[in-house]
């Protein structure tokens, strides 16, 4: 394995025997040990998996906007949600109306809680709601391109943009950036397309806390 | 038996894994993402705030250059003398969670002194006031950081135990200078595809 051929004398000059052939055994184990050793110790601590993150693109305030202009929505499109302490949510459809009590709710996060309120929801306004998700299931899995699933979204979108639900997230300040991380992903389940995240009103606040005690 | 291909692939598989390792960058602090379904992985180089389950907010800058273009336009605007010792430190520095008010003090310390210093939660971290009046370090520190390097994503990491009001903050900060559009470092999820 390990035969060098080495030249005996370098340092005797003028010996007659000096070049004389000899064997030499390098005992490599040693080398080939360390050299697993280090291997291991690289392929623990290497992680392959780079950590995964949510893009939020947030509007531009814009301070001409008064109050009561920010709210053009309507009744029948929104939906708001409250993310409130020990991971509960509280929702209502429609809006604050001095002549219709609001019906609030209360449901918790993933796929018995809030998922499928929302798909429900989702699917009310936008009878199409489910192909976007067998469209992006395909997308998922190579069938269709990312682009042709953009192309067919939209399109389902777009025949119902007058209707389709919109989403307000209020968090109040029991709750945890789990939370809004989970609902956030909650809305890219669900494939929602207009969600905001808006600050809570001391008002909202009082609501929230009068259905939760 | 010969084991000259054997030893051979040892050392390939070795050079292999040296050179696909990044070590992950030191922490001041341990923060527990939430997961996500999110597929999106995280760009190369970005600017990061993490806060961590206190609510501490820490900046970390990639690139060396970048930090001390920064440490200079903050130290010129808080009247800081900074030595060249501090600006080196700094410069070596991934992340940090000081007021500026103690930003010198905490750059003369060793590298053990600062975990300590992190690890007592009676520092607040870096100071962010979105009150019109207030002074918000962390609008400053944003600011200089965009300048330094205005290619790089902003990214917000945060601990899944802190609550949201720190992150409106955060992202007040950001709006208030046109940042809109961030990343929400979370880690992966395998399920609930559904």
């Amino acid at each position: 394995m390990a035969d060098i051929e080495a030249g005996g004398g370098g340092g005797h000059k003028g010996e007659k025997k000096g070049r004389k052939k000899k064997s030499v055994r390098v005992d490599f184990t040693p080398l080939v040990d360390l050299g697993f050793l280090l291997i291991t110790f690289f392929m623990l601590t290497t992680s392959m998996t780079r950590p995964k993150t949510m893009e939020i693109q947030k509007p531009k305030p814009d301070p001409n906007i008064k109050e009561d202009e920010k709210n053009k929505l309507k009744a029948s499109q929104a939906m708001t949600i409250f993310l409130t302490k020990d991971n509960r949510i509280v929702y209502y459809f429609g809006l604050m109306d001095p002549n219709k009590p609001l019906t609030p709710e209360v449901t918790g996060y993933g796929i018995d809680g809030i998922r499928k309120i929302l798909k429900k929801a989702n699917r009310d306004r936008n009878p199409l709601a489910d192909s976007i998700a067998i469209y992006k299931e395909q997308a998922r899995l190579n069938k269709i391109t990312e682009a042709q699933y953009k192309a067919n979204r939209k399109r389902i979108e777009d025949q119902y943009s007058d209707k389709a639900l919109v989403v307000l997230i209020k968090a109040d300040d029991t709750s945890t950036y789990k939370n809004l991380v989970d609902i956030l992903d909650e809305m890219s389940i669900t494939n929602i397309r207009s969600y905001a995240i808006v600050d809570i009103t001391p008002a909202e606040v009082q609501l929230v806390k009068s259905i939760i005690k | 038996m010969d084991m000259t291909p054997f030893v051979d692939i040892a050392f390939l598989l070795l050079t292999f894994f040296m050179l696909v390792t990044k070590f992950k960058p030191s922490e001041a602090v341990p923060v527990d993402t939430p997961t996500s379904t999110s597929q999106i992985a995280l760009p190369d180089k970005y600017i990061k705030m993490t806060v961590d389950k206190y609510g501490r907010i820490f900046f970390s800058l990639d690139g060396k250059t970048a930090r001390s273009i920064a440490l200079d336009k903050i130290a010129a605007k808080y009247k800081l003398s900074i030595t060249p010792e501090e600006k080196a430190n700094f410069m070596n520095l991934e992340q940090f969670g000081v007021p500026v008010q103690d930003l010198k003090k905490f750059l003369d310390m060793s590298s053990d002194q600062q975990k300590e210093y992190a690890m007592d939660t009676t520092h607040k971290g870096i100071p962010v006031d979105t009150a019109a009046s207030g002074d918000n370090q962390l609008y400053q520190w944003l600011k200089e950081a965009r300048l330094a390097s205005p290619e790089d994503r902003i990214a917000i990491k945060g601990d899944r135990n802190s609550h949201v009001p720190v992150f409106n903050k955060i992202i007040k900060t950001m709006q208030d200078q046109d940042a809109l559009r961030f990343n929400l470092i979370t880690g992966a999820e395998s399920d609930n595809q559904n």
